[in-house]
Parts: C-alpha cells; sequence; structure tokens
C-alpha cells in the first residue's frame, strides 16, 4: 500500500509506533482538515521544510517533535469528546506562565480535565513546522486585531484558531497576565467577539518594582501573587468541579521544576559543544514542556529529552555540530523559532545560536524556594523566572547567562512589539555589553 | 480685554514658573504620570504637583526612542521625550515624579525615568479593579506614596489635612460639572476643545484659583447662552486614552469641520470630574475609592470593556450625542482592540463612530487626509448614516 504523507510524518516524528497509533492517526487526520492542511502540505513540512530547520538525525529531537504532533492532535480529541457531549472540561491559558497551577489542574481532574495553550502549540506547530501560520494570522487581522497596531503573533493565531472554531471553546479560560496586557485582554476580545461562554479567571500584576529589586526575594510580591493564584485556582476548581490537592500542586510542582533543570543542561552541554549540535529551533521543542501544560502527560517529551541529552553528548564527542569548529556563537533573546528561516541563515554563514535567554536557565531559578505554601511556591517560581520580574533584572540575569554560555555576540530585537519585553531588548543592549564586553 | 478663559489659560502657562520660584524658595514640587496619584496628598503633604500630561508634537517622542520602544503610544514617549530634550518645564527640579502604572506602556516609561535619575515613584494600579485583594494592592502603594510625600517635604501628612484638599479638590470638581451641565444645552456655549483646555489648566494651578476661574468662567458663558437657539451641527462623543495637553489639532479640526464635542470619556490627562470623594470617613480610602473604584475603569482594567461600552452609551443619551469619535494613540494595543470590540457593539447599537489614531504628526500630508476623513465623518452624522 502507497504510503500517504500523514505516514510519512509518523514514521518522521515515530508516532507510527506508538500504541495508539491508530487512534492518533484518526484524529490527526480529523485536525488536518480542520487545519487545512492538504497532503502536499504535509509532504512539504516532512521533506523540506522540517530537515531544513531541525536536527532531526537525532531521535530525541524526532521523538521531541513526536511528543509535540501528539499533543497537537489531543486538541482534536478533546474538540470531538466535546463534540459528542462527553464528560470533559477545557481549562486553557496563555503564554507565558508557569504551568505547575494548570498540571496541578490536570492531574485533580485525570481524563475529566482537558489542558492546552492552543494558540501556542499551533504556534509550535502549525507556524513553525508546516509554514501555515500566515492564512489564521490574516484572519485575526480581518476580524479587527490589526496590523497596524502591531498585535502579537500568537495572539492573532489563538484569536483566529477560536473565531474560525479551529479551537473549541474552553469551560475555563485562566490568563495570566504577569508580563504583557495583551495576553489577558485576548479573553475579553474573544468574549465579545465570539458567541460562546465561558468562565474567564484573571491573574495579573503591575510592573512596579524598581532597578535593583529582586521579585523573589520580595516577600509581599510573593504573598501577592501566591493570594492571587490561591484565588485563581479556587475559581477554576469552582468551574472545572475538582478539588487539587496540595499533593497534585506538589507534584505539579516538581515536575516544572524537573524539566527546566533538564532544559538547562541541555542548552549548557550543546553551548559548550564546538561544533554546537542542535538548533535554537530544535532546542525550543523540548522547551515546550515548560511552556504548554500537556494534557498527554510529560512522560514522552521527559524521555526523549533524556534521549537527546545522550545524543547531544555524543554528538559533542565526535565533533559532529551545525557549523566548522570554531564557528561564531550568538545567543538571542529570543530565538526566532517560529521563523526558523532566520537561524538557517545564520548557520549558512557560519554562525549559530546557542541560547535563548528564556531556555537558559539562571541562578535565581535554582535557588530553593522559601516558601512553605504551595501557591505562593508557585507565585516564587515565577518570580525567579527573568522575565517575571519586574524592571531592571532582566540586565543582571542577561549578564550571568552570558558569561555561563560565553556567546561570541547577542542578537536582539526579535519580537520587539511586545510592549514590556520588546522595551528590554532595546534598553539593557547598552548596559549589558559594557559590562560583559560581548558585542 | 480677555476672555476668563484666556485668562485662566495664562494662569496655567504660567504655572512651570512659579514652581520653579517655589522651589528654590524650598517647596517641593511632584510631577506626576498617569491619573491614580491623588494630587490631594500632594497637596497635603504641603508640596506642588505638575501634570506631565503633554502631547502633540513630534519631536518628543521620537527623541525617546534612543531608549524607548517605538511602539510605545506617543503620550508617554512624549513625557520622556520632553525631560530628554530638556524641555520638560518641570521635570529637570522635581523632588518627585509620581508614575501611575496601569500597563506595559507606562511601566517602561517610569523605568526610563528611573534609568535617568529622577526620582521616581512607581504606584502600581492592578488591573482586576472589582477585587478586594486589588484594591489593598493599589490602597497600599498609594499610602507608600504617601509615606514618600512625608519623607520628602518633612511634613506628617494628617487626615486634616487631606479632607481639607478633598474639599477644595471637590470644588473644582463641582466647578467643571456646572460647566459640563452647559454642553447639554442645543447650542453648548463651549466647544468641547475648550472643555479639554479648561480641564487641563484646572491641574495646572491651584484648587482655588481653578474654583475662581472656573467660577467666572461659568458666569460668562451663562451670558452667552441662547435657550432658544437651535444647531444642526452633529454632537459628537470623544472616546480614547487621552488627549494630552497641547493635542488639540484633532478635536479642533473636527469641531472647525461643523461638529461640536459635547462629552468625552477619557481615560488619562484628564481631571476626572464627574464623582466628588466623598468626605466622610477614612480620607485615604476615599480618595483610593473615588480613583479605583467610583470612576469609569480604564481601558486596560479587567474586565471593563463592557461596562464602558455601557456608561458610553448612558452619556450618549444624557448629552444628545449623534455619533461618536474614537481617538487612539499610535501603538496602543489594548484601545485598539477594544475599539474592535466597540465597533461590533455599536454597530449592533446603530451608533455612529469612526477612528482616528494620532502618532502627533500633524503635517500638511497627513492633516489632508485627516481633514477628508474628519468632514466626511461629519456629513455621515448629519445625515445620521455614517
Amino acid at each position: 500500500m502507497t504510503k500517504t504523507a500523514h505516514d510519512e510524518l509518523f514514521e518522521l516524528t515515530m508516532l507510527d509506533q506508538a500504541e495508539d497509533a491508530v487512534e492518533l492517526m484518526h484524529y490527526w487526520k480529523l485536525g488536518a482538515q480542520d487545519l487545512g492542511l492538504t497532503e502536499e502540505d504535509i509532504s512539504f513540512a516532512v521533506h523540506n521544510w522540517m530537515p531544513r530547520h531541525l536536527d532531526l538525525q537525532y531521535k530525541g529531537v524526532r521523538m521531541c517533535v513526536g511528543a509535540t504532533l501528539r499533543e497537537l492532535i489531543d486538541i482534536f480529541r478533546f474538540k470531538d469528546r466535546k463534540r459528542k457531549g462527553e464528560d470533559v472540561k477545557g481549562i486553557y491559558g496563555v503564554l507565558p506562565a508557569v504551568l505547575a497551577p494548570y498540571q496541578s489542574i490536570k492531574y485533580a481532574g485525570g481524563d475529566k480535565v482537558y489542558t492546552s495553550f492552543p494558540d501556542l502549540l499551533l504556534m509550535f506547530t502549525l507556524q513553525a513546522w508546516f509554514h501555515k501560520g500566515a492564512p489564521l494570522m490574516e484572519k485575526a487581522e480581518a476580524a479587527g486585531f490589526s496590523y497596524g497596531a502591531r498585535h502579537c503573533a500568537l495572539n492573532k493565531i489563538g484569536i483566529a484558531g477560536r473565531m474560525t472554531g479551529l479551537i473549541p471553546a474552553p469551560d475555563v479560560m485562566w490568563s495570566w497576565g504577569l508580563v504583557c496586557d495583551e495576553a489577558t485582554k485576548v479573553d475579553e476580545f474573544l468574549q465579545t467577539m465570539t458567541d460562546d461562554k465561558w468562565i474567564s479567571v484573571i491573574t495579573r500584576m503591575p510592573h512596579d518594582t524598581y532597578k535593583g529589586d529582586e521579585d523573589y526575594q520580595l516577600e509581599d510580591r510573593i504573598k501577592y501573587l501566591g493570594s492571587n493564584l490561591r484565588d485563581s485556582m479556587a475559581e477554576c476548581e469552582k468551574a472545572l468541579g475538582i478539588k487539587v490537592s496540595e499533593e497534585d500542586m506538589r507534584r505539579a510542582a516538581d515536575d516544572f521544576g524537573r524539566f527546566m533543570g533538564k532544559i538547562g543542561q541541555l542548552t549548557m552541554l550543546n553551548a559548550a559543544a564546538d561544533p554546537v549540535p542542535l538548533r535554537n529551533s530544535t532546542l525550543t521543542i523540548p522547551f515546550g514542556l515548560a511552556s504548554i501544560p500537556f494534557n498527554t502527560g510529560v512522560g514522552y517529551m521527559e524521555e526523549a529529552i533524556d534521549i537527546l541529552m545522550e545524543e547531544v553528548k555524543e554528538a559533542a564527542a565526535k565533533g559532529e555540530g551545525l557549523t566548522r569548529k570554531g564557528a561564531a556563537k550568538v545567543g538571542a533573546y529570543f530565538n526566532p523559532w517560529a521563523t526558523p528561516w532566520l537561524e538557517r541563515i545564520l548557520i549558512e554563514n557560519d554562525c549559530v545560536f546557542i541560547f535563548s535567554m528564556p531556555t537558559a536557565v539562571s541562578k535565581a531559578q535554582m535557588v530553593p524556594l522559601k516558601s512553605t505554601d504551595p501557591h505562593e511556591q508557585f507565585a516564587e517560581q515565577w518570580l525567579q523566572i527573568n522575565f517575571g520580574m519586574g524592571c531592571g533584572c532582566d540586565i543582571r540575569n542577561w549578564v550571568e547567562k552570558i558569561e555561563m554560555l560565553k556567546p561570541d555576540a547577542m542578537i536582539l530585537g526579535f519580537l520587539d512589539y511586545d510592549r514590556w519585553l520588546g522595551q528590554a531588548q532595546k534598553r539593557n543592549a547598552v548596559e549589558v555589553e559594557e559590562i560583559t564586553g560581548v558585542p | 480685554m480677555k476672555t476668563p478663559i484666556e485668562e485662566f489659560a495664562e494662569l496655567a502657562r504660567t504655572r512651570p514658573t512659579v514652581l520653579r520660584e517655589a522651589h528654590k524658595e524650598g517647596a517641593k514640587v511632584v510631577c506626576y504620570v498617569g491619573n491614580y496619584a491623588p494630587t490631594e496628598l500632594i497637596y497635603a503633604a504641603g508640596a506642588k504637583p505638575y501634570p506631565m500630561w503633554r502631547g502633540g508634537e513630534p519631536e518628543p517622542p521620537d527623541a525617546s526612542l534612543e531608549e524607548t520602544l517605538r511602539f510605545l503610544n506617543p503620550l508617554h514617549r512624549t513625557a520622556i521625550g520632553l525631560h530628554m530634550m530638556g524641555l520638560d518645564p518641570v521635570s529637570s527640579f522635581a523632588d518627585l515624579v509620581v508614575v501611575s502604572i496601569t500597563d506595559c506602556h507606562i511601566a517602561r516609561i517610569a523605568e526610563v525615568f528611573e534609568d535617568r535619575g529622577l526620582p521616581t515613584c512607581k504606584l502600581g494600579v492592578p488591573s482586576e479593579w472589582q477585587s478586594a485583594s486589588d484594591f489593598a494592592y493599589y490602597k497600599n502603594k498609594v499610602e507608600l506614596f504617601k509615606a514618600k510625600l512625608e519623607e520628602i517635604t518633612g511634613n506628617k501628612i494628617t487626615d486634616e489635612a487631606i479632607l481639607e484638599q478633598i474639599e477644595a479638590s471637590n470644588k473644582v470638581r463641582a466647578a467643571l460639572r456646572k460647566i459640563d451641565e452647559l454642553r447639554k444645552l442645543p447650542v453648548p456655549p463651549i466647544d468641547g476643545t475648550t472643555f479639554i483646555k479648561l480641564n487641563h489648566y484646572a491641574t495646572q494651578c491651584e484648587p482655588a484659583e481653578a474654583v475662581e476661574s472656573l467660577e467666572r468662567i461659568y458666569s460668562w458663558l451663562l451670558e452667552q447662552v441662547d435657550e432658544n437657539a437651535t444647531s444642526d451641527k452633529p454632537r459628537v462623543m470623544l472616546i480614547g486614552r487621552a488627549v494630552g495637553i497641547g493635542d488639540y489639532v484633532v478635536t479642533t479640526a473636527l469641531e472647525k469641520s461643523d461638529a461640536v464635542i459635547v462629552t468625552e470619556m477619557l481615560d488619562e490627562a484628564f481631571f476626572r470630574f464627574q464623582k466628588d470623594v466623598e468626605v466622610e470617613g477614612d480620607p485615604s480610602d476615599n480618595l483610593c475609592k473615588n480613583l479605583y473604584i467610583d470612576s469609569v475603569p480604564i481601558d486596560n482594567f479587567q474586565p471593563s470593556w463592557g461596562l464602558r461600552y455601557d456608561i458610553a452609551k448612558e452619556k450618549m443619551a444624557e448629552y444628545n450625542v449623534d455619533g461618536v469619535l474614537w481617538y487612539q494613540l499610535l501603538y496602543d494595543e489594548i484601545y485598539d482592540m477594544e475599539y474592535c470590540c466597540y465597533a461590533k457593539k455599536a454597530s449592533r447599537d446603530g451608533i455612529l463612530f469612526t477612528n482616528v489614531q494620532t502618532s502627533y504628526e500633524y503635517t500638511r500630508e497627513a492633516m489632508g487626509p485627516l481633514m477628508t476623513k474628519l468632514e466626511t465623518m461629519v456629513e455621515a452624522f448629519k445625515g445620521g448614516k455614517y
């Protein structure tokens, strides 16, 4: 029997070997239809786009792609369950957030709760791997989310996904607005622009700390955010009809800490190698586990990360990598993984991204949590991340990461439309360059 | 002979000079950006407030680009841009700059103030305005601001002093309300641009001076009222983040196109006068409630858009409005989203509206299309079918 592009995609991502491969294929085909992906589009991704932008020679990478694809497929399984009226409730969130609260909800709710950040999942897959995000972004613009106002592309994908019915409405939308304003306001936008009904839970906090403050050391800040998270969690529990235990929360927090540790380790291994084995567009895939609360669980991706770490060590020992030995290594504030051809251009010019600020773990993130209350622990975890902190902290974090990972240069300016994070790239550049000497 | 409005304008214009002189003699000067720092506290501490609300010129936002993102709105970039250019008349000798942190735009601007060595106080204003814990957060930030004022002035801020200032500011509110009432007449004796200017002037002088000027203006306006007069000029409501001090080009152009702005819903750079601050109870608490809970929630509060739409609709009925001009600052992404939602509801309700965005580039090339848009809008409002 002739292989279809769908079969080839499953082979490439090793989903064909999964126990539930038949079921996965069923939902994938439904999903591909909804996503507007033709056989030709999938074939292009399998034979052209993905091999050109991801390091698919490594089994760990193919497994990471498979784990993410499995998560994408799960949206369509959820959609089907909702359509059939099954007893399942969905909770969505938006980037960036500490995932542990969402994961603890998943642990508490089991199969009766579906968790996801569908906008980010679509960006990870539809845009980055199939190069087909633009039609959705155009739909958001046509709906009034105008190009001229320089809105966030991620929010555009999320809005269009919802407004077109590609993504089913959740039962609860828990939006964290701890970085930008737009992400949480998308909820209010969709509440007005669609006829769907869901419960909105909002967690926000003003950017009012001072240069020199370290947010995770400010007790009142931890307490305020912890209390906010506690209230938000209670709203989610009520809406979903579940009770999240301390054990669920502890398990989720441990998971999150463990992934961040592994991702940090992988980043370090890769950055230290010469030549560098993995593109940053590849490194971003395992980071998905720290960016999206996987409804399908953490096991698939974690297994893939463990294998990938061994493969990277092996490649480094053999001197195998993306460029010649001694090629320039650069870091980015945000690696442009959704537009992976930018990284390809760098590699073709014998230069390689070795890290992206968010995927590099800072010393602050390694500081043991002081709080004993689980909600305050979530808050503390968030406030340890450099973009979870307020003004000025990012400079110290940048310096720390640059000194640790030793890039030859930094490339800044990606995602410059973000009213909070974009500004840091401009404001910090001069100061960080002066301190580190890295251009 | 000058009209009372011109005299009031003159008073406001000379305010920076007055502040400079007062500062030389030991008075403390506190600049403020945004609307959530109660000026009553500044006066109660014996200091002098000054609003950094200017807008309407293209150079200051451009000048700020050395340190700011170009996608921050031009109003806030103006605040820092003027300071960077050495053109802000007060910030260079300010003893404190208090910034109401309501969103990312203003938060990043506060950071640049801080980096530039200005004595900056960040007053966090949480967006979940209906939550008790967020009110407590805001109130705590106001208390910290109060403590900072006490520190720089060396004066203890007593409840009595706050109450005295609340009573003074309530008189300004009442005076503005009286004038605002005249805008409900079929032929208002004051246009919208002038009313917005009066509001701005009122923040640029002492409350007692403002009350005296506004009372004289009210009497003068009353003399000009012809209760039998009629007009076919479309009556417009203005909605947006802000008309900065000096940013009167669009509103003036609209009113020159034979329309009149009879009411507005502005979030910033506008002294809120609709509701008095309560005088019974804890005065600090009353100030916070007035600004945070009792005022129209700003666009970035959450949730707010549904309520804001309803409030705007009520005002349209109250002021007999024919259509709405949504006045948007360039790159103000949350207002852009709200506009989209507003447009959906307004279309459903048969409300006439249009949107004008400004980058403060009022060149001849920009004014041509703008005038055409405004004139078309006015004609459509007249015909009731925009």
